[in-house]
Parts: C-alpha cells; structure tokens; sequence
C-alpha cells in the first residue's frame, strides 16, 4: 500500500514534469496568460473595493476582511487551478476516446489524466491571492498563533479538496451524459458569488445551497469566520470546523462516480 | 495458443434517433436506447509468434475485437484469454505484456521530443536500465530513429510518428502487438519500412502480430494468415494462400497478338476483353491449367506476347463481402 503510495507519486511527478515542460514550448503564452490572471484578479477585487467603499461595511464584512475571503479562495483555488483544472476538460477526453490509451498501459487511469497538465493560469492566482492576503493580515492587525495557521492551511488544503471534487465529480458525469461543460460553468458561476462576497449578503436558500449541496461555503467562508471569530450565517458554529469533514466526503463521493463512470466506460467504449 | 476467443460478443447501448418532424428536439428528451450487436459470437485462437491480418468494413467489428483483447472493453459475454490472462479483469498485468498501437491517435506526448516519451514509458513500465538500453539500440538501427528523436511529436511527419509510436509500444518488450490500422495517411516508402519490420522484429522476438487495416497490400507482404470479418461475424479465417484458390481459382490471361485479332473460341476459357491486338481471357484453374491453354493458343493463332494476371488480394476480400451479403440474403 505504502510502497505503491511512493510508487504512484513518483510517477505522478514524472508525468507533471513532462506537462511542465511540454508548457514551457510556448513561453508566451504562459507569460501572457499569468499576468492576464493577475489583472483579472485585481479588476474583480477592485469591483468589490468600489461597493465596499460606498457602504463601508457589507453584511457585517470590513473591506479588508472581505479581501482575506477573496485571497483564501483564491489560494484553495490557485492550487486546483495549476493542477486540476483540466478536469473540466474530462469530458473531451472520454469523447475523444483518449482513455482507450490511458487503459493499455500498466498505471491507473486517474494519474495519468491528471498528470496529463498543468495549467499556468494558476500561477498568477498563487502571486495574486499570496498578495491579497497579506494585505489584509497586515491591514486587520491580525496576529495568529500557530495553533491558528495550522487551521488556516487545513483549511486551504481542504478548499483545494473540496474545489477538485467537485470538478471532479461533474466531469465525470461525462461518462454518462456525452457532455458536462455547462453543468460546470453553472458551478463556475456560483463559485464567484462565493469568493467576492460573504453568503452573509444572499437569502437563507442561497446560504443552504452553498452550504449542503454545492458546498463551496467551506472553501473560504466557514473556516475564516472561525479564524476572524465572526458568527456564520447559519449560527452554527460548528460549522467553521467541518471543511476537511466535507473534503473527505466529496473525496470518497467523487472516487465512487468515477469508479461507476470508468467501469461504465469499459463497457459501452463511449 | 497466446490469444483464445471463445463466442465472444459485444453489444452496445445506443440511443435511438428519432425521424421526420423536429427530429432534433425530440432527440433531445428521449432516452429511448436500443441494442446494436458489433461483434456476434466470434471465436478464433492464435498462436505464439503468429502474424495475423484482421480486415473488415468500417463498423464491422475490427476496433471492438481489439478493444476486447486489449482489456480496454468488457465483453457482454463469451470467452478470451490473451497470454493466459483474461484482459478487462487482469488490465495492468496484461499491458506489460502486450503493445497497442491505434494509428488514428499518437501514444506519444505532443509538445516534448520523443525521447522524453520513451523516458517516461520506461518509467512507467518499470523497464530495467539494461532492456532500455538495449531495445532503444535495436530501434535505432532498424527505424533511425535518431533523426528525430529530439523533435517534439507535433513536428514529425506522420511516418516518423508511426515509428516513434511502434517503438513507445516495444519498448517494454511485449510478446503480443495489437497494431489497429498503423499505416493510416503514411507514405509508400514509409509502409515498405513498416512491414520489413514487422518481419524483422517477429522473426528475431517471435513477437505475435495482430494487425487491422484497410491497405491490404500491408496484410498481404506481412501475414500468412487472415481474417475477415463483416456484421459482426468472421467469414473467413484462413491462410492468405489457400483464400486465393478457393474464392479466386480465376486468372486472366493476357494475350498480344502480331496482327488483327482473329476469332477466338475455346471452350474452358472465357473471353473478357477485346480491344486493339489484345485480348483477355479468364479461366479456371481448376479445368485447365495456364501451360495447357498457352499451348492451345499458340498452335491455333499468331500469339505475340502472353502474361498472365494474380488476382488482387482486394478484389478477392471485396468478392467475399459480397459473397457474405449473398449468403444473407438467402437466409432471411
């Protein structure tokens, strides 16, 4: 178990060298597109600086505070983004057939799918979420004992979890459904809501669905009104603990429906 | 026997496409599925170090057969064993000894040279340093592939990429090669190289072949065997020789005269072609043989010039579809 554990990694790390390197072939692009993330980034951010401003505080959120939920987001995200993200692009390999080669070579199917990218966009997310973030720290005079960045960096671990699941569990409805494309714009769409603003600012079904169904309110919010000893939305305070919880169980729920999804795929070839 | 197929079959669910007004919209919401059976209780078995051509029309059943022998699909029922392993269920263990190769689609890594593909295979297949070594040397010599080795895989000309993909898939050493239509857009002179080898490599490794393609002149220089298959169901399994005789017993002879051709009449051949000062005539081997009918011609008429003509291996696997649409029809 253990040995094929290194085994696995050891591999995965060769093939994220070969999509490392097959990305540096276009050097522009990558340099074009990691700052395109960064001004992105700071254009939405300052969108949110504008409303702020006006209201001086947003459901109970100071602007720096909103910030700091942006840049956590944005560091769960940014690590999903550099070495997930093409799960959305699950589907075009099950369309395309490419699994057939995938599962004629001696290596689990997954690792090979995963290692088959990395996407630079991420990085610019790592530069700018790293910098949104201590800004913030810095602006709301935080002082966090080690105790509490342990927290936090579970926290961002485990919003990385959860954001890849569920990329990961919608892809692999392709295996059933030919294609899934919109089904993630429509949780792109949400996420965003998610990572600007505190659900404070949305109606109690929102705050339910972000919480119980499409529960990206673990990647950022919960964990951080923990962190900031704010009452969540919901007033249950347990809540603020429960990200990795949750990350555990998208994880056991995603290894299900690909498991179903590929032995479905093995017996109908797409 | 390294390859054994017992009944084996494979059905698929397929959605059922709706006709006639707004067709589109009412494909939509249906999910209405029926059954399409592409490959119907087949059953063959090959032998270690065989070289086995497998032909058929588009849709026939070729790429599902490969797909069930390589573990990539489950079968819906019936029996196979490849190297004493049952492929969908023994997956990994079968992939280190067999190689696949889909000439549609590359194995390779598209935008890194290929070197650094057969670096990550032998990573991958956990091939000793020694074997790599060694195959690559071998590679080299019989595909040069030195010089290309350093280009990235979307650069090369599709020969070049056949033969970096033959020797990604022969790098672990594998005993059984599944080439799924491998010379696809590829060159003349590229598929001369392909096929000596094909021999090569068999002749030295006994590696057993099982090749699909639509160039039958690739199966004809490479394997003595064939099989064709058609809806689902082999109509011949045999060696390439013998399917000669028994579907094709015809040649033709062609006959150049000196002077304006003269009438012509002999009763085992038929005349087919009449044009200028030559003629040709089919006739069956089986009632007359070549040197007798040339005999009777030359002492009847003023021969200049005789040759006789083999049938294409294409006109004969057409011969044979057809011959099978017959068959059916009768049937029904």
């Amino acid at each position: 178990m253990i040995e094929s554990l290194r085994e696995s990694l050891h591999l995965y790390f060769k093939f994220i060298g070969i999509a490392i390197r097959s990305r540096l072939e276009y050097r522009s692009d990558f340099l074009v597109g990691t700052v395109g993330i960064i001004i992105l980034n700071a254009v939405n951010l300052s969108l949110t600086w504008v409303m702020v401003s006006r209201f001086h505080v947003l459901a109970g959120w100071q602007f720096w505070e909103i910030v700091m939920l942006y840049g956590m987001w944005l560091l769960s995200h940014s690590i999903y983004a550099v070495f997930f993200w093409h799960l959305s692009t699950l589907e075009d390999d099950i369309l395309h057939g490419r699994f057939d080669q995938y599962l004629v070579r001696p290596c689990s199917v997954l690792l090979q799918f995963l290692g088959r990218e990395v996407n630079y966009m991420g990085v610019g997310d790592v530069f700018f979420a790293t910098a949104a973030f201590s800004l913030a720290y810095r602006n709301l005079g935080l002082d966090w004992a080690a105790g509490q960045w342990i927290f936090f960096v579970v926290a961002v671990l485990s919003g990385t979890v959860i954001e890849t699941c569920i990329a990961w569990i919608i892809g692999s409805l392709s295996f059933w459904i030919g294609r899934s494309r919109s089904v993630f714009w429509l949780s792109m769409r949400l996420k965003m809501l998610n990572q600007n603003y505190p659900i404070d600012v949305f109606g109690q079904g929102f705050r339910i669905f972000v919480t119980g169904f499409l529960p990206i309110a673990f990647m950022n919010y919960y964990p951080l009104t923990q962190l900031l000893g704010k009452p969540n939305a919901l007033g249950i305070a347990a809540l603020g603990f429960l990200s990795p919880v949750v990350a555990g169980i998208l994880l056991a729920l995603g290894s299900l429906v690909w498991r179903k999804g590929l032995a479905g795929y093995t017996s109908s070839g797409s | 026997m390294i390859i054994q197929v017992r009944e084996l079959s494979k059905h698929f669910k397929v959605p059922v496409r709706k006709e006639g007004r707004f067709a589109a919209v009412r494909n939509l919401f249906s999910f209405e599925r029926t059954s399409k059976v592409a490959v119907d209780g087949i059953t063959f078995a090959i032998e270690k170090g065989e070289m086995v051509g497998y032909v058929g029309p588009n849709g026939a059943g070729k790429s599902t057969t490969i797909k069930m022998l390589t573990g990539i699909l489950v079968p819906t029922s019936g029996e196979v064993e490849v190297d004493g392993l049952i492929p969908h269920r023994d997956r990994k263990r079968l992939a280190y000894r067999i190689g696949v190769v889909f000439g549609q689609k590359t194995q390779l890594w598209w935008d890194v040279p290929v070197i650094e593909s057969l670096r990550l295979l032998k990573e991958i297949y956990k091939i000793p340093m020694s074997t790599y070594e060694t195959n690559l040397e071998l590679f080299n010599d019989m595909l040069d592939l030195h010089e290309f080795q350093d280009t990235p895989v979307r650069q090369l000309s599709l020969g070049q990429r056949m033969r970096s993909d033959l020797v990604a898939v022969l790098l672990h050493s594998p005993d059984i090669l599944f080439l799924d239509e491998p010379t696809i857009g590829v060159d003349v002179v590229a598929k001369d190289r392909f096929r000596s080898f094909l021999q090569q490599l068999n002749e030295e490794r006994q590696v057993t072949v099982l090749l699909t393609t639509h160039d039958l002149s690739d199966i004809e220089k490479v394997c003595e065997r064939m099989m064709i298959i058609d809806e689902g169901r082999i109509i011949y399994d045999g060696a390439i020789a013998d399917m000669k005789e028994r579907i094709m017993p015809y040649r033709v002879l062609v006959v150049d005269f000196a002077d304006n051709v003269p009438h012509i009449e002999i009763d085992q051949a038929e005349l087919i072609e009449r044009k200028n000062r030559r003629i040709r005539l089919r006739f069956d081997r089986r009632q007359i043989s070549a040197s007798a009918l040339i005999t009777e011609l030359v002492a009847r008429y003023p021969v200049r010039d005789i040759s006789i003509e083999e049938p294409e291996i294409e006109t004969i696997v057409r011969e044979i579809y057809e011959h099978s649409a017959v068959v059916e029809r009768l049937e029904d």
